[in-house]
Formats: structure tokens, C-alpha cells, sequence
């Protein structure tokens, strides 16, 4: 069989897969987010063609710029924070001498093998202000004298939502840079320190320069999946207190499947935030793809 | 490594025991949550351990209701889909199992032709893997919805599981394809030499050889498979196809809510994964760093 | 409470309820309606191999009227259950599909959008209905006719009460719950300065539909106001009863006199009377009457005995509201999807009301229509957990939601009301004034409006 022929047998599980879940429903949902999608239009079949109308009602919803803000700020905060302890966390397990850092390395992968729902439900209990099982650690050690309402004080809510999100995908980071730190050649660390350089010289100016690459890849995937949280808001806040966790998914969520069911406008605020993403995702093509030579 | 001064010794194990708090936290909430009564949680807002131990919330879960314990004896309201749990645990081990069988096979084909044959199209191909796994699922909900159901695969577990294995391609093909590159071809030459087809060849020699990537990428795609709500969510909607993170999630709106039941629940959920994970935790390992350098 | 009172409370429950049971049955057997046999123990004539039902999730009272239903008539039923907030979503993709549905069930705040979308179906002229419509109680007539039309039967009904912890009252040395908004605060800065209560008062202000809604619609009715006039103006403007309502409410919380628990932002009914059960809370704002059923049953609270109903101040004026069942548009067959409906919402073959008078007995909740109301299914059946004739008397002095905010029956309700939740949440935090927040939702009305 020709070269070409081949290819194109074994590839057609794959383009027919791909094809009917993720690129016709794409562009099924660019055409719903031009036309007047109700739940009559969508049994009846015939939808009203109405333009730029769904994306201009969007744009003028005040609550849906509150959602995008606050997806900015929790990206901000989760990417951020999940950076620095991947790094940091990666070179304490790197530490084999100590034998703690091997009890946290064979613990490490915990958090990735929960579901995310029952990861938000298990902080929902954790954050309770009554109940919760936080509040209790604290009472117990005596560091605390009133309940704290960690996921109901709008100042703190959005804050509170971001660490079980970062707990859950923390590991995803952390062997990442882990593995990155593996192929960092020790004659360079051997090389500084017979030059005298002490441990945080050796850091910021071997073992960091060297990460560059793998931080800035986390840095791009993570911010693309932070910007479409979901399970954690709804399992904890369902965006409350008031708007504070509103997030950019949480509101075409709502948008589509609570009445009046505006399916047309929530297709178009999903394809926002998907394009948002995607340019997300065009920039790690281009920094990811000069550097693979497959 | 030169030897460590005592402090640092022992500022490196205090660090140690915050990162294994703080990676035990929910573990020990779950736990705890899931072996006292509701009303045990509301006598002593402040105590640590519960006064009372039972085993209740577990019995209700595994006896589908029919045996409801002390504690909820007399409780007219306990969410009907507790009771489907055995249900919703095969329909997740169904879904997941299906599911990583077919993205393996289907993957495993196209990232053979990726690596082994760079026409135009199949590098566009490893292209569009990679923008495709950045689509956020909220965005395809609705058109999914719709596709599958002219297809008639709702309220069925075919439907999930095609929807699934179109959305976890790309992962398993970004897995896959890099390490297929690492197989040196030689040993493909000389088999089609000796009149072996190229199917033949992929599966008699480069299967073999790629045992621990695929077993890696099984495993990552197993879990993703296992934890994965929102396609489920909406494509059924009856309880008898749901799976374990649907009926979790239903209990989330309830609106007779018992903490302590969801915890139980999520206990049995979460075991699964946890088992596997803490036994192949180094093809996850790798299969995740794999993923992601090579893009 | 020592184990020799639970034991003995809970003889005693049993004892009643045996008894309700027995009188129950007796007292809505067939006889006393004069009607056996009619519509109601004669199949269509057309055959169906299934029929469903979508509905949100209610412990197993739907698996326990299915199987009734195919005992009785041999058709399987399928159910849709889903979790109470998801419902609307559940019902919409479904029917956005353009699956079968033969019957479903809403809130008052969602049947006007699911009757404008055109899901529901008018029951006046099938058979048995004007027997039904007959005994609708005033609440439920006014949910369910919507253009003049009855578009479908009663599921449960409920008025908002207040609560209040005996023990705790008597520590105060307080001898009757507040009679007036101002007693109200006198005994809850009492309790807080005098260490009895941090939070001496636990409002119902989770999101939803009708929770923390329902506490601001409540509360502005008994003060005598309402949200829209007659002509469908809006009557939040400055120095409105309802403005004058949310700035009193909001001085309760953090910002103001710090009495309110902050717990309120986050409870729904049945988690407020579970939150209450804990004994930290002098009185539990407006909320739905069984609610009493969580904080009195000794297996559920702490406090099983101590919690009691206590109407509004003046008048009395409080709210109801019942939701309903209805015949779905999307039906497979008409005849047994209203035959279904029945089961659900009235007669099953036997000629009783079975379902309602369950819910009445295990669950403490009203029902739509006048003969349960009045039949010991409530009278004794609601004993166990709280003074019924002082419930009833709050009964007959309840609104209509429809009344006090007659947007209920406009379609953007529910997208306004989405905002309301987060505007008044933002106002009793503190973030905004009530000033700030009325003038939100008055602009709000117009951004709803485009969201439709």
C-alpha cells in the first residue's frame, strides 16, 4: 500500500473522532452564537439569523466583564503561585538525602489522582464556616478564637477558591520542573562551587536559567486551563458571595442552562473565552513549535 | 552533594512536613468527615474528631438505601441518587476503560504515521493536537448535545465514551508521538525487507517497544477518563447512565444536603484513582513530563 | 438530651403517625369524596409502552409513585431526577433536544418562563381536571393559571415562618418571641451582649430563586410594601418599603449591628434548619414551615423538640407559594401523560391524594389542595415537629408570591433575579448601600429584559 494511503487508513479512527467532538461542534457553536437561540428555536429547528446581537449583549452585560475579571485575577493568582511552588517543591523532593523528602515525593502525585468535583466538595467542608473541618485544625491549636468564613466573605472568596485549584494541579507542575531539574548536568553545580558560590547564587544563576524553558511552558498551559475553571466554583461558592467568584465558564454555564436559556448568548460568551484561549494557545505553538524538532 | 549543616537538615525536613500537611489536609477531611453523623458534626462546632464514630454513611451508600443506620432512620429525604452508586461506579469504570482502550488504539495509530511519516498533513495534524487540547469543554457543551443526539447516542454510555475519546486524542497522540521519534527505524526497515507490511511491522515491533509510553498514557488517560464531569453532565441525564463526578455534582445543588454523606461518597470516589495512581506512579510520571516538553 | 427522651419521643412520633395513617386513610378514601370509580380507574385507550417523568430529587418518594404507577396500570415509568438548582437546565437541554417528556414539575419562579416557552400543556378539559381545580387552595390556583388557564397540578405547598430556639429565649429570660422589627433587635443585641448567642439571628440568604429572595419579598410584605405596583412599575425607588426593608436588613450584618450570622449568605431552607439545629442562633429568618421537620427530628438536630414556629409581627402578613406539576407539551401520549400527572399531583387509582398526603406525614409539607389541608394528614401528620393550628393560622393569612413581586410571571424574572441575589449579597456584605443596590436592579430590569 502507497505511503500515503497508509497514513491516511490508520489516521481515520482519529480524524473521525476529532472531527465529530471537537471540530464540527466548534463551528456548530460559531453558528449558534450568530442566531436567536432559544429553547422553542432549538426544538422547533429554525434559528434567526441576528448578527454581532449575541456577542453585543455580552459585551454590555456588566456581570460578564466581573466574570472575566475575576478569571483574570484567578489565573493571575493560581499561575503564579503554582510556579513558584513547583519550583520550589521540586527542589525540596530533589533532596534525596533527606529522607522527608522522600516521604512528600512518593506523596506527590495525591492531589492529581482526585476528581476535581470531589476535590471542590472536600474544601466546601473544609471552608464551612460552621462546620468546616479548617476552622476546627485552628480552633484546635488554639490560633483562632472565632470561626473564620473563608469562602464566604466576599474580600477572601476568590482568594479561598484559588488553593484548592492549585492543590489539585500542583503536581502536574511539580513533575514537570522536577524532570527539568534532572537534566540540569552536575558539573555545573560542581563547577560553581569550587568557584565559591554559595547555595542561592548556584540557584538563581544555574538551576533557574536552565528552567526557563519548562517554567514557560507551564506558565502557557496553565494560564489556558486556569482561564476555564469550572468544578471548583461550582462545588464551593457557585459564584458567590454576591458576584466574587463569578468566573468567565461559571457564566456561560448560567447564561445557557438557566432560563430563559439564551443558548445563542451563551455560545457567545463561551467563544470569547475560547478564543481568549486560543490565542493563548497559538502562542505556545509558536514558542513550543520552534523548539520541537519532530 | 556536599554534606548539609544541621539547620539546614532541619529547616528541610520542617519544610517537608508543611508540603505533607498541606498534600494530607483534604485527605484527613474527607476522612473524617465521612465517619460521623451530621447532627455529631453540628454538636461540637470546634471539636477535631467527632464524638462518635459510625460507619453509617458508608452503609447507606453500599446498601443502595435499603439499610439506613441510625442516623438516618427516620430521614424521608436522602438524595435519590445515593442509591445508584454501584450504577454510576460501573458506568465510570465502563466509560473509563472504553475510553482508554479506544484513545490508545486510535492514538497510538496516528501518532505512528506522525512520527514515521512527516507528509504536510500529518504534521498539520500534530499541530492541530496541540491547539485541541486548549478547547475548553463549556464551549462545545451545546453542539454536543445536539450532535449526539441525531446520532441517538444520549442517555447512553456510547456517547460519553466517543465524546470523551474525541476530546483525550490529542493528549494520547502528544504522549504517543515523541516516543514513537525515539524508536530508532531499523528495526522497521529490516522487517519490511523481509516482506512485513507496515501495519505488520507497527504492530509486531513498535508496539512492543513503546509498552511503557502506552501503559503511561493508559494511565493518564484512565484518570482523566475517571474524574471527567462535564461531558457526562450533559449527554445523560437518567440516573442509570450516570457516572461517579455526576452524581457527586447532583449533590452539590441538593438542596437537603449532608455533608457527611458526600464525603463518604467522595471517599469511595476517589479511592479508584488513588489506588492506581499510588501503584503506577512512575508511568504517570513520565507520561506527564512526556506530554508536555515535547509539547 | 439523654437517650430515655429521645427513646421516648420517638414512641411517641411513631405512635402518632400510626395513628395519622390510620385516620388518614380512612378519612380520604373514596367514600368521603362520593367518588369511586371515573375517570380516574379507567385507562386510555391508546397503548404506550413508557412514559417519564423529570422532576428534581425528593429522597424516594418518585421511585415509590413509579412502581405505584406500573402496579396499577403496567406501563414502565422512567425518571429524570436531577439536583433542585439543576432542574431548569436538566428540563431545558431535554427539551431542546427534542426529547419525550411527559411530565415535569417547576417552582412558581421558573412555570411562567416554562409556560411562555411553550412546555407546559393547559389541563382545564381532561378528564377528572374540574374536580381538581375544585379543590386548588388560593395559592395554588394563583401558581397554576397562567392566561386563565390551568396549566397544572399542585405538588407542595409552603408558607415563610420565623423560628425561634426555646432553651435559648428562656436563658434570656425573655418570655415570648418578638412581636415588633424593633423587639426583634432588643432581643438580639441582648443575647449577643450577653454571651448567649454570637450571631443571635440566621437569615435565609443563600442564592436561589426564591431564598434570599424570599426573605427580602417576606419581609417587605409584612411591612406592608410590594416590588411591582399593578401597572408593573417597579416600587424600589428611595424611601420605598422595600429600599427602607434592605437597609434594616443589612444593618443586621457585619457593617451595622454584626448580629446576623454570616452563615445566612450560604443556606438554603433545608441548610439553614440543619445550620439552626446547631444551637448557636436565637431565631431563624423567613423561611419555608418545614423546615421545622429537620430542626425537630432527634436524629437530624441537636436540638430535636426546641424549635418553634412564630408568625410575623403586625399582622402577620407572610408569603406562600406552591409548586406545581405539569403536563409536558413534549408528552408521548396525552391521556397517560395526564394520567401520569396525576399520580404525581393528585388521585392515583385508589381515589386518594397519595402522594400529597405522604408528603404531608413524612415531610411535613403543605399541600395544594384544600381537603389535604384540612384532613389530619396535616393535622396530625405535622404534630411531631410543631404547633400545627398556629402554622395554620399563619397559612391563612399568606400572600401569594405573585403578589408582592409580579415579575414572577414575566420571562426575565429569572435573569433579574440572578442579579438580585448578587446585588443584595454585595449590599448585606457591606460592598454596596442599599441605596446602590436598589438602583442596580432598577437598571437591571432593562438589562434582564435583554438577556431574554
Amino acid at each position: 500500500m502507497r505511503a500515503s494511503h497508509f497514513a491516511f487508513f490508520m489516521n481515520l479512527p482519529t480524524l473521525l473522532c476529532l472531527g465529530l467532538v471537537l471540530a464540527y461542534p466548534i463551528g456548530y457553536a460559531a453558528y449558534l452564537s450568530v442566531h436567536r437561540v432559544g429553547l422553542a428555536q432549538l426544538r422547533r429547528g429554525e434559528f434567526p439569523f441576528n448578527g454581532w446581537e449575541n456577542y453585543g449583549r455580552v459585551l454590555e452585560d456588566p456581570l460578564f466583564w466581573v466574570a472575566l475579571k475575576n478569571t483574570l485575577v484567578f489565573t493571575f493568582i493560581t499561575v503564579s503561585s503554582e510556579i513558584v511552588l513547583a519550583v520550589l517543591i521540586a527542589l525540596l523532593i530533589n533532596q534525596s538525602s533527606i529522607w522527608t523528602s522522600r516521604v512528600t515525593r512518593f506523596l506527590i502525585l495525591l492531589p492529581y489522582a482526585i476528581p476535581p468535583i470531589a476535590n471542590g466538595l472536600i474544601w466546601a467542608f473544609l471552608y464551612s464556616f460552621q462546620f468546616g473541618f479548617l476552622n476546627r485544625i485552628l480552633f484546635t491549636a488554639g490560633l483562632i478564637d472565632n470561626p473564620i468564613n473563608w469562602a464566604g466573605n466576599p474580600d477572601t472568596a476568590l482568594y479561598a477558591v484559588t488553593v484548592p485549584y492549585v492543590w489539585r494541579t500542583l503536581p502536574f507542575a511539580i513533575i514537570l520542573v522536577h524532570a527539568a531539574l534532572q537534566g540540569i548536568p552536575r558539573e555545573l553545580y560542581e563547577q560553581s562551587a569550587i568557584d565559591g558560590a554559595n547555595a542561592w547564587h548556584r540557584f538563581w544563576h544555574i538551576t533557574l536559567p536552565m528552567l526557563r524553558q519548562i517554567i514557560a511552558i507551564i506558565l502557557i498551559l496553565r494560564t489556558a486551563f486556569a482561564f476555564a475553571v469550572f468544578e471548583e466554583i461550582l462545588a464551593i461558592t457557585q459564584g458567590g458571595p454576591g458576584d466574587a467568584t463569578w468566573v468567565a465558564a461559571w457564566y456561560s454555564y448560567k447564561i445557557t442552562f438557566a432560563p430563559p436559556n439564551n443558548f445563542g448568548m451563551g455560545s457567545a460568551s463561551a467563544y470569547i473565552l475560547a478564543l481568549m484561549i486560543g490565542a493563548i494557545a497559538l502562542v505556545y505553538m509558536r514558542f513550543v513549535y520552534r523548539r520541537v524538532t519532530l | 552533594m556536599r554534606t548539609k549543616s544541621p539547620t539546614t537538615r532541619l529547616l528541610l525536613h520542617v519544610a517537608n512536613l508543611a508540603v505533607i500537611f498541606f498534600i494530607l489536609l483534604p485527605v484527613a477531611a474527607v476522612f473524617i468527615g465521612s465517619i460521623q453523623s451530621e447532627k455529631a458534626l453540628q454538636a461540637d462546632t470546634r471539636r477535631l474528631l467527632p464524638l462518635e464514630f459510625t460507619l453509617d454513611n458508608f452503609t447507606v451508600i453500599l446498601s443502595k438505601g435499603e439499610q439506613k443506620g441510625r442516623i438516618f432512620e427516620q430521614v424521608t429525604y436522602l438524595p435519590d441518587n445515593i442509591k445508584s452508586f454501584y450504577a454510576a461506579f460501573s458506568n465510570s469504570a465502563i466509560v473509563a476503560v472504553s475510553v482508554t482502550f479506544l484513545t490508545l488504539l486510535f492514538g497510538s495509530l496516528s501518532a505512528y504515521t506522525i512520527a514515521r511519516q512527516r507528509f504536510r498533513w500529518t504534521l498539520f495534524l500534530l499541530q492541530a493536537n496541540i491547539v485541541a487540547r486548549f478547547v475548553p469543554v463549556i464551549v462545545l457543551m451545546i453542539p454536543l448535545y445536539v450532535v449526539m443526539r441525531s446520532l441517538g447516542q444520549l442517555n447512553s454510555l456510547g456517547g460519553v465514551i466517543i465524546a470523551e475519546t474525541g476530546f483525550l486524542l490529542p493528549y494520547a497522540i502528544l504522549i504517543l508521538a515523541p516516543y514513537f521519534d525515539t524508536i530508532p527505524t531499523e528495526l522497521e526497515e529490516a522487517a519490511r525487507i523481509d516482506g512485513c507490511t507496515r501495519l505488520g511491522a507497527f504492530v509486531s515491533i513498535v508496539l512492543p517497544l513503546a509498552t511503557p509510553a502506552l501503559a503511561a498514557c493508559g494511565v493518564i488517560i484512565f484518570i482523566i477518563s475517571w474524574h471527567e464531569l462535564l461531558i457526562p453532565l450533559i449527554l445523560n441525564a437518567r440516573p442509570d447512565f450516570m457516572t461517579l463526578p455526576v452524581v457527586i455534582a447532583s449533590l452539590v445543588g441538593d438542596v437537603h444536603v449532608f455533608f457527611n454523606l458526600m464525603m463518604a461518597i467522595c471517599l469511595l470516589a476517589l479511592a479508584p484513582t488513588v489506588i492506581l495512581v499510588a501503584l503506577l506512579q512512575k508511568y504517570i510520571v513520565e507520561g506527564l513530563a512526556a506530554g508536555a516538553v515535547k509539547g | 438530651m439523654s437517650n430515655d427522651l429521645i427513646g421516648k419521643w420517638e414512641l411517641s412520633r411513631r405512635r402518632v403517625l400510626g395513628t395519622a395513617a390510620g385516620l388518614g386513610l380512612a378519612g380520604l378514601s373514596g367514600a368521603a369524596f362520593g367518588q369511586q370509580s371515573g375517570p380516574l380507574s379507567v385507562a386510555p385507550k391508546s397503548k404506550v409502552d413508557r412514559l417519564n417523568f423529570v422532576v428534581w430529587t425528593y429522597g424516594d418518594i418518585y421511585t415509590r409513585i413509579a412502581k405505584q404507577f406500573e402496579t396499577d396500570w403496567g406501563v414502565k415509568v422512567d425518571s429524570t431526577i436531577s439536583s433542585f438548582n439543576d432542574h431548569p437546565t436538566k428540563l431545558a437541554t431535554m427539551f431542546a433536544a427534542g426529547e419525550k417528556i411527559d411530565v415535569s414539575q417547576s417552582s412558581p419562579f421558573s412555570f411562567p418562563n416554562f409556560v411562555n416557552q411553550g412546555l407546559a400543556e393547559p389541563i382545564d378539559d381532561l378528564p377528572g381536571a374540574a374536580d381538581y381545580i375544585k379543590d386548588f387552595t388560593p395559592f395554588t390556583k394563583q401558581v397554576a393559571t397562567i392566561k386563565g388557564k390551568t396549566m397544572g397540578l399542585p405538588y407542595f405547598s409552603a408558607v415563610w415562618v420565623w423560628n425561634y430556639y426555646a432553651d435559648m429565649l428562656e436563658k434570656l429570660k425573655i418570655d415570648k418571641p418578638f412581636a415588633s422589627y424593633d423587639e426583634f433587635i432588643e432581643h438580639c443585641v441582648k443575647a449577643k451582649k450577653d454571651g448567649v448567642s454570637r450571631y443571635p439571628i440566621l437569615w435565609i440568604a443563600g442564592v436561589g430563586l426564591e431564598q434570599l429572595p424570599g426573605t427580602w419579598y417576606q419581609m417587605t410584605w409584612n411591612k406592608g410594601g410590594a416590588f411591582f405596583d399593578k401597572q408593573g412599575n417597579h416600587m424600589l425607588g428611595a424611601g420605598s418599603v422595600a429600599r427602607e426593608t434592605l437597609k434594616w436588613w443589612a444593618n443586621t450584618f457585619e457593617k451595622g449591628l454584626d448580629i446576623a450570622d454570616p452563615e445566612s449568605l450560604k443556606v438554603q431552607f433545608t441548610s439553614g434548619a440543619k445550620a439552626f439545629g446547631a444551637g448557636k442562633n436565637l431565631y431563624r429568618g423567613p423561611n419555608h414551615h418545614y423546615g421545622l421537620n429537620i430542626c425537630n427530628d432527634p436524629a437530624q438536630s441537636p436540638i430535636a423538640g426546641k424549635v418553634k414556629v412564630h408568625g410575623s409581627p403586625g399582622e402577620g402578613k407572610t408569603i406562600g407559594v406552591t409548586h406545581v406539576y405539569f403536563l409536558s407539551s413534549a408528552n408521548r401520549d396525552k391521556e397517560w401523560a395526564w394520567k401520569l400527572l396525576q399520580y404525581l399531583g393528585g388521585r392515583t387509582k385508589d381515589g386518594n391524594y397519595t402522594q400529597a398526603v405522604s408528603l404531608a406525614k413524612d415531610a411535613m409539607l403543605g399541600s395544594g389542595y384544600l381537603s389535604v389541608m384540612n384532613s389530619d394528614a396535616v393535622k396530625l401528620g405535622w404534630a411531631p415537629w410543631g404547633d400545627v393550628p398556629a402554622i395554620l393560622k399563619i397559612w391563612d393569612q399568606a400572600a401569594y408570591i405573585g403578589e408582592v413581586c409580579s415579575s414572577v410571571y414575566q420571562p426575565w424574572h429569572f435573569p433579574w433575579t440572578d442579579q438580585l441575589n448578587i446585588e443584595v449579597q454585595k449590599c448585606l456584605t457591606g460592598q454596596i448601600t442599599a441605596d446602590q443596590c436598589c438602583d442596580n436592579l432598577i437598571k437591571g430590569i432593562a438589562d434582564a429584559k435583554r438577556k431574554v
